[in-house]
């Protein structure tokens, strides 16, 4: 037995001292905020926009998070390779760091790899350990690695700055979605096969300089020339992009998708004589549930819109504490909720995508009927009825039971 | 008295004096009848082992029993019982027995009208009187607490529990120091196999000296493989007593304030007596902290080195970020960086006890926080890892039983050479052989995780949080223990007040 | 090894670890697709009246564990032979177990380390945890119980809370018809790990059972996990949609990859990571203690030698499998001999008891 422990005490310390195979210090980690993925030919070429931690913090013994630090907090630079992997290699070639994509916010395809279909990215993040699927997407309408140039002032990490964006988006105006990664490999295995993954861009101010935003100097002004913005949203059947719609018509599709979480929604006053006459309607809740009902050949979707707000703005004439004038009031804002979302599903018609998910809605209660149609379903989108019935709630009406006014002189 | 004459003493004192060799605290008073050659009466004590006042009154009783005419011999003993105003007193005839009784602060006497000798038992010498524990102090409750003195201690104990069910049992051991050990016990409470095994284990000791109540704690432990103590220690009082009434038996030895309690549980060290005297809610909640501080003192050190050397994908990415920054330019890894750390605390730490009162305090926490910032400083060590070190020490002085936290301190290291090495695989692979140690270990037949492992539903009452006392009707079951209710149930309260 | 009684309340708390198992880490029933949720439940019924014979067996003879219930209703040889084979059951069980353990480990934790090293962690830490014998495994799984709960607990609670749970993927319902869910039910769901509960007839005899409540007790834990196991697996579904959750390797694994909480609790797939380990580590125990038990009744050699003879074969069988797409292959051929047993040895040996006995 002691032979046996002997042993045992060796080998373990062996194991030990042996500087095991799995060790990583936090100092030899290029943790990436952001990648970008382009294609140009017959490569793909990637670019990683890494954090640099020194300039976030200074690190030994000083105060922490100085903003005079003159040394950039990111560094961006890109690689090649025949498969994407290849060229997350390639790059070791160049920088002195082992590459972490597990905090990665942001994954941005160019438009040529949009195109050109995305089944190797998501394989790759599927497959690995380290790439999650909770990264969220973008699109844009060019090159990736132009977007990943750029700083976000104040914000020191780019990356996460336009993860931060889209997310506030959707929590507060549900403009454009947030797609993560997952989203479209579930997408790609559900029945309607189609998603929107919003665009980013560049987009001058005053005919200013993109390339003046990559530089640390974008941190010592107060006004930017050019700024990172989201734009439109582009259309993915599939695992390819295929064209784009506009803010608007993805903000109907979000409605559609039950993806609107609070927003704000403009409306005519009741009985406005002038197009000056609006209100802003403050979303609080929103619930939207879609019901198949088959009608001859084809079907008629009836969406349910159930919304509860508060008004937060108002230049109407009519008086606010009549109810008859709240329960106009929440008319108009049906009606421009029903109208954005015809706008939606006109665009996902006109594109002969299935942007709404009708398919799977369609699949799960009229299995047999779905089994038929499922060929040319995307066709088959004009065939189909949108019956669409919005109930709104306007809870009150702010710290004033009246319209500021002028008096009739 | 003639100074020329050689005063006669019996053989015995010489065969006495030579057995001590010649100590030069070994005394004998000669006591003579007038105008008598030999002696009548010699009394042997030992100075400073005997106690002034009371040897005084003996050497009046001897003298004036002397002084009495030869036809009125009174009994010496029954003179000396009607004089002297505590003691015992025994007849003893063998030389060894009286050896003993000197070296054990009685006086011997021996003399011509006795059949052998009398020991009168009149111990004393110097002893610290009762303070406050230094080791385990309370907010509120008793501040008395043990002194070196077993007979002192026996009668802390006796006061608070005077019930005649406290048994008392003496012994002696070691060659040399005879150290007297006494085990404190309420019959009808405790289990008989207990005492029966402890009664055994102390029988079976045979060493030259017992300086201190640690010597028989590793004799009579369960097994010498285990860095957790099988067996309870304390300085106060109070906590014996509390103890003994649920049915644990307590050893005291004489020369220490240290007095043993066993069988003890796991879970045990985390209770101080203080939980009882207050309130039940923050005597709840300062037990969960307990609980919380021994997790963090074990696993803190080893859970950082896991999760920033193997699986950073847990941080936060803001955390991760400061954390890499602190990490630039440090050259160790972190493994060895929170060895080094971990070690710089425990000299200073051991450090902070040797050291002279005066310096003490001020090198301890200045010292410790200034070469912590100055590491950093210098870029030899990474801001958190100080933080990670000293709030883990921090929190194993949470812990009331200095036994438990030494046990932990050794853990500790383990797990963090495990974590650096295989990250929170490591850790998990170390935590389950502990598991299974604890789980597996006995103290004197008890398995050391009750109640929690074999499940004993009553006694989770008193364990992570303390019930009020209306609902602890039971004692904690020490092996199905006899004598379950300690209370009876409590009526309704407002009986009464209906007025 | 102590065969003093100890209560049954360590026995059923390992019984619900050892059940729970490994069972989550894949996605069973996965050729019903969406209706795994029926099939599942069928499996469970089906390995209810097992688990009724298997306590039925030892309600006739208590005092009786397999070893000793086959040689003494079977004849010496025959007994022997068919203790042997039980032996190598568990033994083969074992070593699956610890390959499911270390490729997990492998995958997640620790990318690079050889899986040899973790392999050899894992099993000195478990033969450390068979040499205490079977009475500390249930103590130690008493102990860790709360920690289970509160982990699987915490999982379904985050999956909740992040509108994760998409009840509208179980339709549409029998899409495929009930022929899928039949194969996929039988034989390899009650196989695994509905009828694994075989292993228990080694255990029964350690414990108090003639208590009233035993029977009733572990029924009702089976059932309770059972309903667990079913809306586990059925978790997967909802998060995931079925065709990912066929595809991916780790379902489970993957619906709590997509965990983001504030910032601070994302990628908890340690947590994951942490029940799986004590569900696995469980079993692994628990096939290796029976397998001891038995090896050291039928050789006469030490439990402790016997410990350590089988955990060098079980490391070594272990290693069997060159990759791990081979090691899932076998899993799936290997099950349709486990039926043998599970349920054609056992019943042959209740046939022979109710013979014998009258």
């Amino acid at each position: 037995m002691k032979r046996w422990s002997r042993a045992l005490c060796a080998l373990t310390a062996c194991c030990l001292l042996s500087g095991c195979w799995d060790r990583r210090e936090l100092n030899e980690l290029g943790i990436t905020a952001a990648t970008a993925i382009d294609r140009s030919g017959d490569e793909w070429v990637v670019t990683y926009q890494v954090i640099v931690p020194s300039a976030m913090w200074s690190g030994a013994g000083g105060s922490g998070g100085a903003t005079s630090s003159s040394q950039s907090s990111v560094h961006v630079f890109t690689s090649r390779g025949s498969t994407i992997r290849e060229a997350a290699n390639r790059a070791n070639l160049e920088f002195t760091r082992q590459l972490y994509f597990s905090h990665t916010d942001v994954l941005v395809l160019g438009k040529a790899a949009a195109q050109q279909g995305i089944t190797e990215v998501l394989d790759l993040y599927l497959r690995s350990f380290d790439a999650r699927e909770t990264v969220l997407l973008t699109v844009t309408d060019g090159e990736g690695s132009k977007i990943l140039r750029q700083f976000v002032p104040p914000e020191r990490l780019p990356g996460t700055a336009i993860a931060t964006i889209l997310k506030t988006d959707q929590e507060t105006s549900g403009l454009t979605p947030t797609v993560r990664v997952f989203d479209v490999a579930r997408s790609i295995y559900s029945d309607a096969n189609a998603i929107l993954v919003p665009e980013i861009g560049i987009r001058r101010v005053d005919g200013g300089d993109p390339k003046d935003l990559e530089g640390v100097d974008a941190f010592k002004t107060s006004i930017v020339p050019t700024k990172l913005r989201l734009l439109r949203t582009g259309v993915f059947k599939g695992a390819r992009l295929v064209g784009w719609i506009g803010q608007r018509e993805s903000y109907g599709i979000n409605w559609l998708t039950n993806r609107i979480k609070n927003t704000m929604i403009i409306f005519p006053c009741p009985g406005a004589k002038s197009d000056k006459e609006r209100a802003a309607y403050r979303v609080r809740t929103a619930k939207t549930r879609v019901a198949p009902v088959k009608s001859g050949q084809s079907f008629q979707m009836n969406v349910r819109v159930k919304s509860k707000g508060v008004l937060i703005e108002s230049s109407c004439t009519k008086s606010l504490s009549d109810p008859a004038t709240i329960a106009a009031m929440e008319q108009q804002i049906e009606k421009v909720i029903q109208d954005d979302i015809r706008l939606g599903w006109n665009a996902s018609q006109q594109m002969n995508a299935d942007l709404a998910g009708f398919a799977d809605i369609v699949h799960r209660k009229y299995p047999d009927a779905w089994k038929q149609m499922k060929n040319d379903w995307d066709q088959r989108l004009d065939q189909i009825e949108l019956n669409v019935h919005v109930q709104a709630t306007l809870e009150n009406t702010g710290m004033l039971s009246d319209t500021v006014r002028e008096k009739p002189s | 008295m003639h100074a020329s004459e050689k005063l006669a003493e019996p053989a015995i004192v010489d065969k006495l004096r030579r057995r001590l060799g010649g100590s030069s605290d070994f005394i004998v008073r000669l006591f003579h009848e007038d105008a008598k050659e030999h002696c009548k009466y010699a009394v042997c004590y030992i100075d400073g082992l005997v106690d002034k006042t009371l040897l005084a009154f003996m050497i009046e009783a001897v003298a004036a029993e002397t002084r009495e005419e030869a036809g009125k011999q009174m009994d010496l003993a029954k003179s000396l019982a009607s004089r002297v105003p505590v003691g015992s007193l025994t007849d003893t005839d063998s030389e060894d027995k009286f050896v003993e009784a000197v070296l054990n602060g009685e006086a011997v006497i021996i003399g011509t009208a006795l059949s052998g000798g009398l020991t009168v038992a009149i111990p004393g010498g110097p002893s610290r009187s009762v303070e406050e524990p230094s080791s385990q102090t309370v907010v509120r409750g008793p501040k008395d607490g043990f002194t070196e003195s077993l007979s002192d201690n026996v009668s802390l104990v006796r006061r608070r529990l005077r019930t005649p069910d406290l048994r008392i049992e003496d012994r002696v051991f070691g060659r040399y120091t005879r150290t007297k050990v006494a085990v404190v016990y309420i019959e009808g409470i405790i289990q008989p196999v207990i005492l029966e095994e402890l009664r055994r284990r102390l029988d079976a000791i045979d060493i030259d000296g017992i300086l201190e109540s640690g010597y028989i704690e590793e004799l009579i432990q369960e097994t010498s493989w285990t860095p957790f103590p099988t067996v309870q220690n304390t300085e106060r009082p109070d906590t014996v007593a509390g103890h003994l009434l649920e049915g644990h038996a307590a050893v005291l030895v004489d020369g220490t304030p240290f007095a043993l309690i066993l069988p003890v549980t796991f879970f045990k060290f985390f209770l101080s007596s203080e939980d009882y005297y207050q309130r039940h809610d923050i005597a709840s909640f300062v037990r969960i902290i307990r609980f919380i501080a021994f997790f963090v003192s074990l696993l803190l050190p080893s859970l950082y080195i896991a999760v920033t050397t193997f699986q950073q994908e847990m941080i936060p990415t803001t955390m991760l970020i400061s954390l890499a920054a602190q990490r630039e330019g440090v050259p160790l890894p972190a493994l060895l960086e929170a060895l080094l750390m971990e070690l710089t605390f425990e000299v200073i730490r051991e450090a902070g006890i040797r050291m002279p009162r005066v310096i003490g305090p001020a090198i301890s926490i200045v010292g410790a926080l200034v070469l912590g910032q100055a590491a950093v400083q210098a870029g030899l060590v990474s801001g958190a890892m100080v933080i990670i070190v000293s709030f883990t020490a921090i929190a194993n002085f949470v812990i009331p039983a200095l036994g438990m936290s030494a046990a932990i301190r050794i853990m500790r290291f383990l797990l963090m050479a495990l974590a650096g090495s295989f990250g929170l695989f490591g850790v998990l692979a170390g935590m389950i052989p502990l598991l299974l140690h604890l789980v597996a270990l006995r103290s004197f037949g008890v398995p050391y995780m009750l109640p929690v492992a074999p499940l004993k539903w009553i006694n989770f009452k008193d364990l992570f949080f303390r019930l009020p006392w209306r609902a602890l009707t039971e004692r904690p079951a020490v092996i199905g223990s006899r004598n379950i209710r300690r209370q009876r149930k409590q009526g309704p309260r407002r009986e009464g007040n209906r007025n | 090894m102590d065969n003093q009684t100890t209560n049954p309340s360590g026995l059923i708390t390992c019984f619900a670890f050892y059940e729970i198992g490994s069972t989550t880490l894949f996605f069973q029933a996965a050729e019903a697709k969406q209706d795994a949720w029926i099939a599942m439940t069928m499996a469970a019924v089906a390995g209810f009246f097992l688990l009724a014979m298997y306590i039925a067996m030892h309600r006739q003879d208590p005092d009786r564990d397999l070893f000793t219930l086959c040689r003494a209703y079977l004849g010496n040889w025959v007994g022997m032979a068919i203790g042997y084979s039980f032996i190598g059951y568990f033994t083969y069980e074992s070593s699956r177990n610890l390959r499911d353990l270390v490729e997990l480990t492998s995958q997640i934790l620790l990318n690079d380390t050889p899986l040899i090293i973790i392999g050899l962690i894992t099993i000195v830490v478990v033969a450390n945890t068979a040499r205490y014998g079977t009475r500390i495994l249930f103590l130690c799984t008493l102990v860790l119980f709360p920690f289970l709960a509160v982990g699987y607990i915490l999982l379904i609670v985050m999956l909740a809370g992040q509108h994760m749970i998409h009840t509208e993927n179980v339709l549409p319902m029998l899409e495929n018809g009930w022929q899928p869910i039949f194969k996929a039910a039988f034989p390899k769901l009650v196989s695994f790990p509905f009828g694994q509960t075989v292993l228990f007839l080694v255990f029964f005899p350690l414990v108090r059972s003639q208590t009233p409540g035993f029977k009733r007790f572990v029924y009702l834990t089976y059932g309770g996990v059972s309903l667990f196991l079913i809306a586990m697996n059925q978790l997967m579904v909802f998060v995931l949609g079925q065709s990912l959750a066929e595809k991916v390797s780790f379902p489970l694994l993957e619906s709590v990859q997509l965990i983001e909480f504030s910032q601070v609790f994302e990628r908890m797939d340690i947590l994951f990571v942490f029940v799986l380990f004590l569900g696995l580590g469980t079993k692994l125990a628990a096939f290796y203690i029976g397998a001891a038990t038995g090896f050291s009744q039928l050789t006469r050699m030490g439990y402790r030698k016997g410990v350590l003879l089988l955990g060098a074969l079980i490391f070594v069988l272990a290693f069997l499998s060159p990759n791990y797409t081979h090691h899932i292959w076998m899993g799936k051929v290997v099950t349709y001999w486990f039926t043998i047993f599970q349920i054609a040895l056992p019943l042959l040996l209740f046939l022979a008891m109710k013979i014998r006995r009258g």
